[in-house]
């Protein structure tokens, strides 16, 4: 007699087992199915018509609370968050702030991902430019210059929160400039001057690269992209004008990445380079390295934000350094020599829609109480002020930098502020690849247009 | 005798059917936990990332069905996606080619009885447990493009010019392989020593009676019984070497200089937090599951030709 279980398809037995395994199938394919439609529908955030309305009256008891999302969890930032946040709560007692520290590189994604999910900060901390307006055409964002006072601020910093509907909708709370770096001692070492003039600039590279000395301090490796993209940003503003990167991109005013006058932006990093201005294998360099080249007396100059006036302090550095404002190149139509513009940016502190629709008192009281105290947080932290009177305690460095901002005609946003995010990509990419010698001006252009072109369809509208 | 042995057959399917439940209902109960984990963060995630895929969507404003065009946007108006694919295969490649010899050498190697062995077993392995961010920094130095770059100097010894490392287009995806080697190879070496270990004594005797050769002995005899775990250590590899690429190109070069690192996994990443394109990134995911998929299976084909057993 066979004992064998062959055949289990066989006998009514066989069948109903194999029917209970495929029901098993079924339910974990329905299991699945019903999750991703719960995914899909809860995905894409969840926003009412009242989020964008403008708050009209901060009138009201000033209670309840607030999540606040901080990207600037340490340092002396960290401890000015954490004892305005004290002094607040202790003036308004009925109130509470839950703040949440994100590391800075985690910030933009930690934030994306709540207002995804419905579940956004009431106040976060955004810089100028496509960071907040993407919030702002999604409708996430009210506008708050009805309940906000205004008056505390420097009116520069104020206008890159100011959307095109006439409405701001943030506050400033630093600004930054972008500026040559010089080592006064290292300069005179080898019988040269801070130099002001783009033959200055050339002549300088050419003696201190002959004297083994790095004439200017630059890098674009890995994450730090940043300062050559700076660098280029202050040529196109010299030869093209305030936010050429934009008007290029969306052709406003008939602007185009092929036209003249950015080939002409490109040449002249290109000159630059062939000058030996930079550092042998700057483009494996990265930004801390960059910058430790000038805070170590090797490079005579560097090209970065006023942020780094608190890396000169604390890393005490053994020689004279001054700012300068960049030089402008030949043919140029708008000097930043000369303070016309003088490229930067400003970030800011706003409240999501939901929140300032709903507690519009306890909003406006917490950025009205920042605005009493802005100045002091620029000297605690060495940040550039942006309050309407700055009164800045640090030292000789900030003071100078304060007097540049004071000074200056326009502030020139940074490209990666104001451009649609896969045009900074392209742009800050295809820099590189023009500083590697691996384009020319000419191909740079193009290549940057044609990924225009390929983005028209993802590329958000202007009106935010 | 068949009716006997049908009515036999139903018989017993019978009692089993009949069978008190709660033994059934403990196993469900049971694993329940880990199918709704394993549902929710797995298999729902993989559906809805090829679902996305069909969408314009920028994570703020509402979704648009775009059906194939994000597709049909990667493979025929971005020159860089064939990039992508390209520095992802040579990738991969690269890792399976170097990792798996090097861990096999290694492993044979350390496989003695001396008492200084578990000591190189602790540095081999050292690597993998250090944090990536620190491994990062420190290969970053390693790869300084100035004269005082540990490698530009390992290069000046034998009279070989500066490097841009890191900011070469050529350089800088072997820079991030030997990385990836150096990392990857102290998990291997683990696995193939597990896999000698098995390996029967009498075996090796009876083998070496034969033939006083030692190469002969390990090519046609230790050899193919490593076979089975040569193949999952190759398979982890191509699927490692996906996850950890991505994850040290984008702290050291975040794809560049020129995408010359930026693999697919990278692409999606900035396809997604840097543009904002979900559709097109979630489309580059679905495009690196299935060439995952293709890798995996083609590695576990090649491994189970040939299985020997003794």
């Amino acid at each position: 007699m066979e004992c064998t279980p062959r055949g289990i398809g066989s006998n009514g037995g066989g069948v109903e087992m194999r029917s209970r395994i495929t029901a098993w199938r079924r339910w974990v394919a329905a299991g699945a199915l019903t999750l991703t439609v719960g995914l899909l529908a809860a995905c894409g955030g969840s926003s009412s018509s009242n989020d964008s309305k403008a708050p009209t009256s901060a009138r009201g008891p000033i209670a309840g609370t607030l999540t606040f999302y901080n990207f600037q969890p340490t340092g002396n930032e960290g401890r000015w968050w954490d004892d305005f946040v004290a002094r607040f709560e202790a003036k308004y007692p009925r109130t509470h702030i839950k703040v949440t520290k994100y590391a800075t590189q985690d910030y933009w994604i930690k934030t994306l991902a709540a207002f995804s999910s419905g579940n956004e900060p009431d106040i976060f901390i955004p810089d100028a430019g496509e960071d907040l307006n993407k919030y702002i055409r999604a409708g996430r964002i009210a506008p708050l210059d009805r309940i906000l006072d205004l008056s505390y601020y420097n009116r520069a910093a104020v206008e890159p929160f100011r959307a095109i509907n006439g409405h701001v909708n943030a506050i400033p709370i630093f600004s930054y400039e972008i500026l040559g770096w010089a080592n006064e001692d290292l300069l005179a070492k080898n019988g040269l001057a801070v130099p002001r003039t783009w033959d200055e600039l050339l002549n300088a590279c050419g003696k201190l690269s002959a004297a083994g000395v790095v004439p200017l301090a630059m890098g674009n490796a890995g994450q730090d992209r940043f300062p050559t993209e700076h660098l280029m940003d202050t040529l196109l503003y010299q030869l093209a004008g305030n936010r050429a990167a934009l008007n290029a991109t969306y052709g406003i005013d008939g602007a185009s990445w092929t036209d003249d006058a950015v080939v002409r932006a490109g040449a002249a990093m290109r000159q630059l380079i062939d000058a030996r201005c930079f550092p042998e294998g700057f483009t494996g360099l990265s930004y801390a390295q960059m910058t430790n080249l000038f805070a170590q007396g090797k490079a005579a100059m560097t090209f970065t934000g006023s942020w780094f006036a608190a890396q000169v302090q604390t890393s005490r550095v053994k020689f004279r350094s001054t700012t300068f404002p960049f030089p402008d190149v030949p043919g140029a139509a708008h000097s930043t020599a000369n303070l016309d513009g003088i490229l930067g940016g400003v970030t800011g502190l706003t409240a999501s829609g939901k929140a300032a629709n709903r507690n519009p008192a306890l909003v406006a009281a917490f950025l009205n109480e920042f605005g009493k105290r802005v100045d002091d947080y620029a000297n605690a932290t060495g940040a550039l002020s942006v309050a309407a009177s700055p009164n800045p305690t640090g030292g000789t460095l900030q003071r100078d930098m304060a007097e540049v901002f004071k000074s200056v005609g326009e502030l020139v946003p940074v490209s990666d502020t104001i451009l649609p995010k896969p045009i900074t990509e392209a742009y800050e990419g295809d820099i590189v690849s023009l500083t590697a010698g691996k384009l020319t001006p000419e191909a740079w252009a193009k290549s940057i247009a044609d990924t225009t072109r390929r983005e028209q369809a993802n590329l958000p509208r202007l009106d935010g | 005798m068949t009716n006997v042995t049908a009515h036999a057959r139903a018989a017993t399917v019978r009692g089993l059917l009949r069978r008190p439940r709660t033994g059934s209902v403990a196993k469900v109960l049971m694993i329940t936990p880990a199918m709704a984990l394993f549902l929710t963060f797995y298999v729902a995630a993989v559906v809805f990332g090829i679902v996305l895929s069909l969408y314009s969507w920028n994570g703020l404003e509402p979704r648009h069905y775009v059906g194939l065009a994000n597709y049909r946007q990667l493979f025929s108006d971005d020159p860089i996606f064939l990039t992508n694919v390209k520095i992802t295969l040579l990738v991969v490649v690269a890792c399976v080619a170097t990792v798996l010899p090097l861990a096999l050498l290694l492993a044979v190697c350390l496989a003695g009885r001396s008492r200084i062995l578990p000591v190189f077993r602790s540095i081999l392995f050292l690597p993998v447990i250090v944090p990536l961010a620190a491994t990062a920094l420190l290969w970053s130095e390693f790869f300084s493009p100035t004269a005082d770059g540990v490698a530009n100097r390992l290069l000046h010894v034998f009279g070989i010019g500066r490097v841009a490392w890191l900011g070469d287009t050529t350089a800088a995806p072997w820079a991030l392989i030997m990385v990836s080697i150096w990392t990857l190879v102290g998990i291997h070496v683990v696995i193939q020593l597990s896999a000698l270990s098995a390996i029967p004594t009498e075996l090796k005797e009876a083998a070496r009676l034969e033939t006083p050769s030692t190469s002969r002995v390990f090519l046609h005899v230790i050899l193919p019984l490593l076979r089975d775990s040569l193949t999952v250590s190759a398979a982890l590899i191509v699927t490692g070497t996906f996850v950890f690429f991505t994850a040290l190109a984008f702290i050291m070069t975040l794809g560049g200089p020129d995408h010359a690192t930026e693999v697919l996994g990278l692409r999606a990443y900035l396809d997604g937090f840097d543009a904002l394109n979900f559709g097109r990134a979630s489309a580059v995911t679905v495009i690196t599951m299935l060439i995952t998929i293709v890798l995996v299976g083609f590695t576990l084909f090649v491994g189970s030709r040939r299985r020997v057993e003794y």
